[in-house]
Order: structure tokens, then C-alpha cells, then sequence
């Protein structure tokens, strides 16, 4: 039996129970005591927590349920199954800045990394001193944390699937004197074939469509897939429900009619999403703060060249990250993301170009992202109609320089161990340097449009606080202006997370649901 | 039903074959390795907005030598010209061209990646298991 077969053998199936596009002939009806919109890291635990405290729970979701079978390892084809606007959605301020969001049961949780940490209690005091939330001190989410992380499988990267090209990255760390650590994640049996980004093919990963989705419908959750919310019901300081329609899997194109009547309203629509529902159904806008002050986790690659083979594609996507200079708003990880993604970065035409590819199996990439203090954007619904956002971003010049700053550490870490080059992408500074000319890369200005600046961790556009006037959410994620409608995305994030956001997500979603059901 | 124009295929084909043309230590081009292909099947995957600015993005490939600096629409220039033309848009003081360059050049790579006999002679071959794990145990 070949590995594939082994690992395709059949498993219970983790989606048994969800409802499917197949399964809608006609309109849908329904009524709960709560209902869920968005199946991603915050809705499942919501939808889970509240089910496993007897609540009458409709988890609603606008993609389809994606098995292991139903992934590809090849980058465009998985962009364009998994991600909303065919992975093509940018910001755009003072630079375009590509971002993403999934489509699919899971939500972000199929397509990311698996990286769930924990945010350092000394965020949550900055949360409770500078963005008024008192009760989100440092331990204030520990049972919240630990319960999820039981739920996940949360453990640091087991070595044997590390794989050189994390083991570069500790190498480079341990030399500089650097912390350095294995990433904590969710997954059970991690085989270190290095495709999280476009779905785990080996059933590894413990995306929520397969750990809390399930656990919610034991508890007798109603778990709709290819419904598409498209409005929320209610008026005032009510909301009755959610309408929307039934959708056709990859295209959207619209069938039967939906309308779910609940008590409460849980949004979880992800943060670019969520403040388009709430302003195209006008409820809970008084504040004026719904789609302000979005904030983000701007990063940037730096990719090593080795004498020896690394073989990047094997090992752990990320399973090594530094903590070093948390404190000043940096976190360095190993990156991995499909051949296709990262080959960008080999410069060159023609011969040049495909020499510069066959040194692919000699290279590393690694990557930072800054908590960008300084740098905000906004969300709203698109212009253009429908319920695509419409993101803007600018990147503050403090920031940028913090990512420079970055870059330049991540290429002493490419040196210290071993690199004999670098592939800095950088405008104006050469597509490749070597150590003795890492000076032109320290002296360069680097501006936001020098560079492509990635930004997948994004937040804040729903924000947590006490004071109604200057947040959208109080601290139990309720609506100010609505006594009965909830978000449990990262939108309420009153600032940077400092690390990888999920856990958090999951975390205050899972507060949010004792909350409801108390 | 085709997605492309003849046009625009000739543009994708002149485009991808001067970042990845034939021979070489690495011998297919883009058009052997069925990127034009790959990226007409893509296109008509996109939705409409989206792949209206694919394809615009396309017509400025092929005016844009002419419209900006009076040379040659693009796939009429001679392979080291276009690379040339290509190369300056890369290396451009002006946003918009390296941004637009890159959004090709990504599109490009990722249709030229996506030939398994590419992937195969970089090594970058799928592999479920690539420590020989054995099968997963089951979670409890």
C-alpha cells in the first residue's frame, strides 16, 4: 500500500450531518435559540459551546464542507476552490496589499498554518489599559485558552516532521542567541508534508470542520452549509434572525430563499465580512466605529540559498517560529506556502530565471510580521454592490521601518546558518545578496510599495470596549446597540494579538458563548 | 467556450514564454508546459470582476510598450525585447508597473508550477508521508 493509500484510507467522516447544497430542494425556514453565521475559528467554538449548554443552535456556513479529497496541493487551483474572490481580494492604500479569506467549512482554520498561540498576558493588559477592556486582563482567558487547546490538539511541532528547513531557522536563531521554539499547533498525527495552505490531505489538521463542527452536531447543532447570509433581521435593539439565500458551491449563483429566526445572533463572518453584513442591514451602527480602525499583521519573506540540499517541501509549513522580539512588535517564523507562491521570488528571465528555480531545493524562506501600532484601514461593503468589502489599509512609516528592521534580522538568521545568498525582494536593493552585502539592504528606506507586504492576520474593525461611543462590541462581544447580537470574530480584537490570532479568536468566541448562555 | 481571445492568447503565450522559454536546464517553456492553458481554464474559474481585471490587465501587457513608450504592442516585439520590456516595468520607479508586473509574474509562475513535469524535474513533488511515518493513528 502506497503512503496516499494509507492515508486515504477511510475515516469516520468528520462532515457526517452537515447539510449540503444536494440536500436543499426548497426554501428553508427555521427557528432557533441562537444563530451562528460563519463556521471559522470564533463561529464553530460559539456554535459548540452554546450547543453543549442546551441551546438550540443553527450553525450557518456559505461554503461547502472540503474533505481531505477534495484538496489540491497545486496553488491556483486550491486558491480558487478555498478562498473568497479567487485569493485574488487586496488592500489598498498607500500600496496593494494582498489578504485573504476562506470559503468552506472551517473557515480560515482549512487554509491556515495551524499555528495556535497564545497571546502574552502582557497584550491582554495593553488590551485592558489602552483600548478600555478591564476585564480582559492577563489569566483572564487561561480556562478559555486551555479548554480550546484540549479541544485542537494543541502541542509544539513534534521533531520528527520538522524537516531541515525548520531546522535551518533554529540553527540561524541558536546561533545569533536568538529564542527560538517549535510552533504550537493544532494537529493530531502531523505528517510534515507541508501542505496546510491548501488543506491537509492527510486529515491531520484539526480545522474546526472537523474538530468543533463535529462536536457541535453531537450536541445536536443544525449545521447548514452553501447558505449565504446576506442580511440580518431585526430592528432597533433587536435582531429576530438572519435571511440570505441557498448558493451553489464555487460559484455562488444563488438558489432558494433562506430565513432563520433566532433569540440571539451570533456574527462570525470573519472581520471584513461582518461590518459589511452589519451596514448593509443598517443594526448596530450607532456607534459609527462599525469597519473603523482595522488593524493587521503587515509581513514580509526573506529567502535563503543553501550549498546543501533543504528540500523545502518537506516538513512541518511552519513549524518553528521566534519570540525573541515580541515585545517590540516582530514575531519571525519558517514560512511555507505552495512551490508556485514562493518561485515568485526568483528573479530573473529565461535561462537565468530557471537556473535560479533549480536552486529551489536549496532554499529556505522565512518570514515576520509587526503588530503595526501605527498602521489602520477600514472596511466597507463594496461600491461596486453585493457583499464583498471594500478594505483599505495604509502602513505607517513606523511600521515599515519595523519590517525592515525584521527583514534584516531573518537575513542574519539565513547566514548564521549557513545561507551562502539571500533573496531579499526588496526594489532598489539587488535580487540577490550575499553576507558581506547585507550593508545595502540595512541602508535602503524601505516603503510600503517597495516590497509585497502580505497581510492575513487582520482585526479590530468591530472593536471590544466598554465605552458604547468608542467601541462595537462590549466585553462579552455583544453589540452595544443591539441587547441580543453577538460577534465572535477577530474584528473584536481592540488591538494586535501579538501572535498568530486564532486561539484568541476561538478563546473570546468561547467567553462570548458562556456569556449567551448564562 | 473559450475565455481568451486569439489575441489575448497570443499576449499570455508571448508573455509566459519570455519568462520561461524553451531549452535550457530546465527545457520546457511556459506554452510546452500548457501554461496558456492552465491560465484560460483559471480565468473562466475567477469571478466576473476579477477576471475582468485579469483580462485587462492582459490588454496592457500588449498596448502598453506602444501606448507608454511608442514601441512595438508586445507581441510583436522580438523575444530579448519583450524580456526588455518586461524587465523595465520590474525594475519601474512607478508603482503601478511593478505592482502590475508582479501580479503577472505570480499568475505566470503559478500556471508554469502547475505542469507536474516542471515540478517534477525541480523536485517538488507532492509527498504525502516524506518522513515514512506510516499510516495516522486515529485521534481518541
Amino acid at each position: 500500500m502506497t503512503p496516499l493509500e494509507m492515508l486515504a484510507q477511510p475515516r469516520r467522516d468528520p462532515h457526517a450531518g452537515v447539510r449540503v447544497f444536494a440536500d436543499y430542494d426548497g426554501p428553508v425556514r427555521a427557528r432557533c435559540q441562537v444563530v451562528v453565521v460563519g463556521s471559522g475559528p470564533g463561529g464553530a467554538v460559539a456554535a459548540y459551546e452554546l450547543a453543549e449548554r442546551g441551546l438550540d443552535v443553527i450553525l450557518v456556513e456559505e461554503g461547502p464542507p472540503l474533505g481531505a479529497r477534495d484538496f489540491r496541493p497545486e496553488a491556483g487551483t486550491s486558491i480558487r476552490r478555498t478562498l473568497r474572490e479567487a485569493g485574488m481580494r487586496v488592500m489598498r492604500g498607500n500600496g496593494y496589499f494582498p489578504t485573504m479569506q476562506a470559503i468552506g467549512l472551517g473557515g480560515g482554520s482549512l487554509v491556515n498554518s495551524a499555528i495556535s498561540a497564545r497571546a502574552p498576558g502582557w497584550t491582554l493588559d495593553k488590551w485592558a489599559e489602552a483600548h478600555d477592556t478591564p476585564l480582559l486582563s492577563a489569566g483572564s482567558l487561561d480556562d478559555d485558552y486551555a479548554a480550546v487547546e484540549a479541544m485542537m490538539g494543541i502541542e509544539p511541532t513534534k521533531a520528527e516532521v520538522l524537516g531541515e528547513r525548520n531546522l535551518l531557522f533554529k540553527r540561524g536563531c541558536d546561533a545569533l542567541g536568538y529564542s527560538s521554539e517549535p510552533t504550537p499547533r493544532n494537529v493530531r498525527g502531523c505528517r510534515g508534508s507541508g501542505e496546510c495552505f491548501t488543506g491537509c490531505r492527510t486529515g491531520a489538521k484539526q480545522s474546526t470542520d472537523v474538530s468543533y463542527v463535529p462536536a457541535a452536531i453531537r450536541r445536536g447543532a443544525r449545521v447548514l452549509s452553501s447558505v449565504r447570509v446576506e442580511g440580518i433581521l431585526g430592528s432597533g435593539r433587536r435582531a429576530t434572525g438572519v435571511r440570505g439565500h441557498v448558493v451553489e458551491p464555487f460559484t455562488g449563483k444563488a438558489s432558494h430563499e433562506v430565513e432563520i429566526l433566532a433569540d440571539h445572533v451570533v456574527l462570525a463572518a470573519g472581520c471584513m465580512a461582518t461590518p459589511v453584513l452589519m451596514i448593509r442591514s443598517g443594526i448596530g451602527l450607532e456607534s459609527g466605529h462599525v469597519g473603523e480602525h482595522l488593524r493587521a499583521h503587515p509581513g514580509l519573506a526573506v529567502c535563503g540559498l543553501f550549498e546543501h540540499k533543504v528540500d523545502p517541501w518537506v516538513g512541518a509549513t511552519q513549524g518553528y517560529h521566534s519570540l525573541h522580539f515580541l515585545k517590540e512588535g516582530m514575531k519571525l517564523e519558517v514560512l511555507w506556502a505552495p512551490p508556485a507562491i514562493i518561485s515568485v521570488r526568483f528573479p530573473g528571465f529565461g535561462q537565468e530565471l530557471k537556473d535560479h528555480l533549480l536552486a529551489f531545493e536549496r532554499s529556505a524562506p522565512f518570514d515576520v510580521f509587526v503588530t503595526a501600532e501605527h498602521s489602520r484601514g477600514r472596511v466597507r461593503p463594496s461600491p461596486l454592490g453585493g457583499l464583498e468589502p471594500d478594505i483599505t489599509f495604509d502602513i505607517d512609516q513606523r511600521d515599515a521601518d519595523l519590517l525592515k528592521r525584521g527583514l534584516c534580522i531573518l537575513s542574519d538568521i539565513c547566514f548564521a546558518a549557513g545561507a551562502t545568498s539571500i533573496l531579499p525582494g526588496v526594489n532598489g536593493v539587488p535580487d540577490i545578496l550575499k553576507q558581506d552585502e547585507l550593508s545595502l539592504l540595512h541602508d535602503a528606506t524601505l516603503r510600503p510599495t517597495d516590497v509585497t507586504v502580505g497581510a492575513n492576520h487582520v482585526f479590530g474593525s468591530t472593536r471590544m470596549g466598554q465605552n458604547s461611543r468608542t467601541s462595537v462590541v462590549d466585553q462579552h462581544s455583544r453589540v452595544h446597540a443591539v441587547d441580543n447580537l453577538y460577534i465572535a470574530d477577530t474584528g473584536v480584537f481592540p488591538g494586535s494579538s501579538s501572535v498568530n490570532p486564532m486561539l484568541t479568536c476561538m478563546a473570546l468566541a468561547r467567553r462570548m458563548a458562556r456569556a449567551i448562555a448564562s | 467556450m473559450s475565455t481568451l481571445t486569439e489575441r489575448e492568447r497570443t499576449t499570455l503565450a508571448a508573455t509566459a514564454d519570455a519568462f520561461f522559454p524553451r531549452g535550457g536546464t530546465l527545457p520546457p517553456s511556459a506554452t510546452d508546459a500548457g501554461a496558456v492553458a492552465y491560465f484560460e481554464t483559471m480565468l473562466s474559474e475567477l469571478p466576473g470582476r476579477t477576471r475582468f481585471l485579469i483580462r485587462l490587465l492582459v490588454l496592457f501587457v500588449e498596448i502598453g510598450p506602444w501606448a507608454f513608450n511608442r514601441k512595438r504592442r508586445f507581441s510583436r516585439q522580438s523575444p530579448s525585447d519583450r524580456v526588455a520590456t518586461l524587465r523595465s516595468w520590474e525594475k519601474s520607479p512607478i508603482y503601478f508597473l511593478r505592482i502590475s508586473f508582479q501580479s503577472l509574474r505570480t499568475l505566470i509562475a503559478m500556471a508554469y508550477l502547475a505542469s507536474e513535469d516542471v515540478a517534477a524535474r525541480l523536485g517538488a513533488v507532492p509527498n504525502l508521508d516524506p518522513f515514512g511515518l506510516g499510516p495516522r493513528e486515529e485521534a481518541a
